[in-house]
């Protein structure tokens, strides 16, 4: 009675954990790898169970350096499977936001502004608001600036003769804290296909912190949101200040 | 001792979690199944 018990608790722990593996890796490309490890694991159990007991140690051999080997090649999936257990899992907002509402309007509006000017023009651009997650790894890849937002000088970072155009805004509260910044790109395969480099980048900062992005696209002048790597594609003006308000604030903690 | 009441409760839910995700809850099924039989083999050789 008591093997069975222990077998039945030791059953549900090795479930629920593979469980959570398989939840988690759902959606990347590990999910494929893992499966092969069902197939290694019932070879070598049959093995041993036929009683070739010296390929026992081959099979161990197998296993372990297969592990090794997903976990080095799929290193980029495991870290943003990591990122997202750890950012995303805290949604709430408040390491960075606006006081002030009447300056918090303003900046929306400028946002806004910035990104129908760019959109009229078609000039493609990419602008990261800063949430709760410090940005501080990408900032630095870009070039300081630490200048009040304004819709004039989004234009002027992101025209065609700027040497600051190919790259991202990063925005900390209202202000631009640095221009020209490289983001990580989407990895789900969906985004690969369909997109542009500049989407891939604005869904994959997403999927590794909790910041917004705005994109405003350089073939359609679409403007599309992203957020904890999903995209609203071709907002309309009216529905991105919307959003921007509802997801740029401060919540109670 | 909320918990002592509500286990039926949170256990159905979690339930109803993995079985909504029927291609995640066979795979873990599977590793699992997988996993037991090579570690039982092991042990009783």
């Amino acid at each position: 009675m008591i093997s069975h018990l222990r077998f039945l608790v030791f059953f549900i722990i090795i479930f629920y954990f593979s469980y959570r593996v398989f939840s988690l890796t759902k959606d990347s490309a590990l999910f494929g790898p893992l499966r092969f490890l069902i197939v290694l694991f019932i070879s070598a159990g049959l093995s041993n169970l036929a009683g070739f007991h010296e390929l026992s140690l081959f099979w161990k051999f197998l296993v372990f350096s297969y592990a090794a080997a997903v976990a080095v090649i799929f290193q980029p999936e495991l870290r943003r499977i990591y990122f997202n257990r750890t950012y995303h899992s805290s949604p709430g907002v408040g390491g960075h936001y606006i006081g002030n509402e009447e300056i918090r309007g303003k900046f929306i509006d400028d946002v806004v502004l910035a990104c129908q000017t760019l959109s009229r023009k078609k000039i493609g651009a990419l602008i990261v608001l800063e949430r709760k997650n410090n940005l501080w790894d990408f900032i630095q890849t870009g070039i300081l600036i630490d200048a009040l937002f304004s819709p004039e000088l989004a234009y002027s970072v992101f025209l065609l003769e700027s040497p600051l155009h190919d790259g991202a805004v990063i925005v900390r509260e209202n202000r631009i804290v640095a221009a020209g910044c490289i983001l990580p790109l989407a990895e789900r395969v969906e985004m690969k296909k369909l997109v542009g480099t500049r989407h891939r980048a604005a869904v994959g900062i997403t999927e590794q912190a909790d910041g917004l992005s705005i994109v405003v696209s350089e073939e359609t002048g679409k403007v599309s949101l992203a957020v904890q790597g999903r995209i609203a594609w071709d907002i309309e003006a009216g529905a991105l200040k919307k959003m921007i308000r509802i997801l740029y604030r401060e919540v109670d903690r | 001792m909320s918990f002592l009441r509500d286990w039926p409760v949170a256990l159905r839910k979690r339930l109803t979690a993995v079985m909504r995700d029927r291609q995640v809850g066979l795979y873990a099924l599977l590793l699992t199944g997988s996993l037991l039989l090579f570690l039982l083999s092991e042990w009783h050789r």
